[in-house]
């Protein structure tokens, strides 16, 4: 049951992500609903099913983007992986918790996929997208309060055991 | 033998009285109506009073019953003017969009010598990462499309098809930073490189810095390698530099279309290389 739950918001998630973000995009930039998703259950679960649900939703991203199949899952498992060693030294509940977690896993991701796709798109300058990471950190930040609100809300309307910290 | 004189009145009343009604019986219509009338017309003014009030009260009654009918009628009313118009605009949006749709191909048909009929796809989904450009259409392997198609929208190059299911298909922008397609100046006819930079611009590569180009100086495929047709329209130069120790300028391009502002686009089939042969 608990999967048929994951499966369906990192459905829900992906659609969200694929038809509607766009339309709120500033500079070009939308806010990344995996990311916030990632933190969210990197924040709330045990480190076996956040890895799970952060190589699903990462494999999500893989399928709904251009380019290399694999490394949205890879970055997110790694991203996830850091959120669970520091989890345990944070107040996860809390809001300021929540949006700076966010932020930061945000630019390392960017800046880890820019880095991946500089390497691989040697013909290609990359690194001058740079400046777009903060900014969009900036903007998965500001996104976070209601998107887990949202995601708070969901989960404990099914009743879900795994999103209380032990 | 006493007589009980309140008895005795009590049976005469009853007695007069039955014979004045046998007596009425006996007079003639004529002047029973009279005697009618004239009994009822000190009342009439009441009975007016009374009959209008009544009336009022009946109409109002009626008159309420009916708005109600009417306001029910009304609002079923509303109601099918509304599905109508909603109908309306769906047929309008319907006509709108297949009018785009004819202007699209009838643009394409003018600007493209080709036997080819392109496909009309509607755009579905975009990407979800911020570094790279690409769109979703509704088109796949059932409707003919393969890997490499290009893909335009009117005699504007949108990208080309990177990966492709059955009846959907991931166009690669000409936004996207993996994107290069072989180009050249309108005017000049100076050749060069288009690669996206992820960035909604493109930049124009190896241009020497020999070259003139100014802004506003147009840009097309050139048709060079085969993938992308010559001719087509990619965008706008919008800036130009020169670094000194470059060989090169570095070109901007602003691309000639905005893919957050259209809905649908045209797949260009390639040639295979049986339909070549033969």
């Amino acid at each position: 049951m608990p999967w048929i739950i994951i499966i369906s918001v990192i459905l829900c998630v992906s659609l969200i992500q694929t038809t509607l973000l766009h339309h709120i995009s500033i500079l070009g930039i939308q806010p990344d609903l995996f990311i916030i998703f990632l933190v969210f259950h990197s924040l709330n679960s045990n480190m076996e099913r956040s890895f799970h649900a952060n190589w699903a939703t990462g494999l999500a991203k893989d399928i709904f983007t251009e380019g290399f199949f694999g490394l949205n899952t890879v970055l997110f498992v790694i991203a996830g992986y850091l959120i669970s060693i520091i989890k345990d030294t944070l107040f996860g509940k809390h809001l300021m918790t929540q949006i700076s977690v966010t932020f930061i896993i945000s630019i390392i991701y960017n800046l880890l996929y820019l880095f991946m796709l500089s390497i691989s798109l040697t013909s290609a300058d990359l690194l001058p997208m740079a400046w777009k990471c903060p900014l969009i950190a900036i903007y998965n930040s500001i996104i976070v309060p209601p998107v887990f609100w949202l995601f708070n809300r969901f989960y404990s309307s099914f009743g879900f055991p795994s999103l209380k910290r032990k | 033998m006493s007589l009980d004189p309140g008895r005795f009145t009590k049976s005469f009343v009853i007695n007069i009285l039955v014979i004045i009604s046998i007596s009425l019986l006996t007079i003639p219509e004529s002047i029973t109506n009279n005697i009618k009338v004239t009994i009822a017309s000190p009342l009439a003014p009441v009975q007016n009073i009374i009959s209008q009030t009544s009336n009022f009260f009946k109409n109002g009654l009626r008159k309420l019953a009916a708005i109600a009918k009417e306001a029910d009628e009304k609002e079923e009313m509303e109601k099918d003017i509304f599905l109508l118009k909603n109908k309306i605009i769906k047929q309008q949006d319907v006509i709108n969009v297949f009018k785009r749709k004819l202007e699209v191909v009838t643009e394409y048909n003018r600007n493209i010598d080709s036997n080819e009929k392109p496909i009309i796809a509607d755009i579905i989904g975009y990407d979800v990462s911020n570094f790279r450009k690409s769109i979703i259409i509704d088109v796949g392997k059932k409707q003919g499309a393969s890997v490499n198609d290009v893909v335009v929208f009117g005699n504007t190059l949108v990208g080309r098809i990177s990966a492709i299911g059955n009846s959907s298909c991931r166009v690669m922008l000409v936004t996207d930073p993996a994107s290069n397609v072989p180009s050249r100046f309108l005017k000049s006819r100076t050749q060069g490189i288009v690669q996206g930079t992820s960035n909604g611009v493109c930049i124009m590569k190896y241009v020497s810095r020999q070259t003139k180009v100014d802004e506003s100086d147009k840009v097309i495929s050139s048709g060079i390698g085969g993938v992308f047709p010559k001719s087509l329209y990619i965008g706008n130069v919008v800036e130009v530099k020169e670094k000194s120790a470059s060989l090169f300028k570095d070109i901007k391009i602003m691309p000639g279309i905005n893919i957050s502002k259209i809905e649908h686009v045209l797949v260009i089939k390639q040639k295979r290389e049986e339909d070549i042969s033969e």
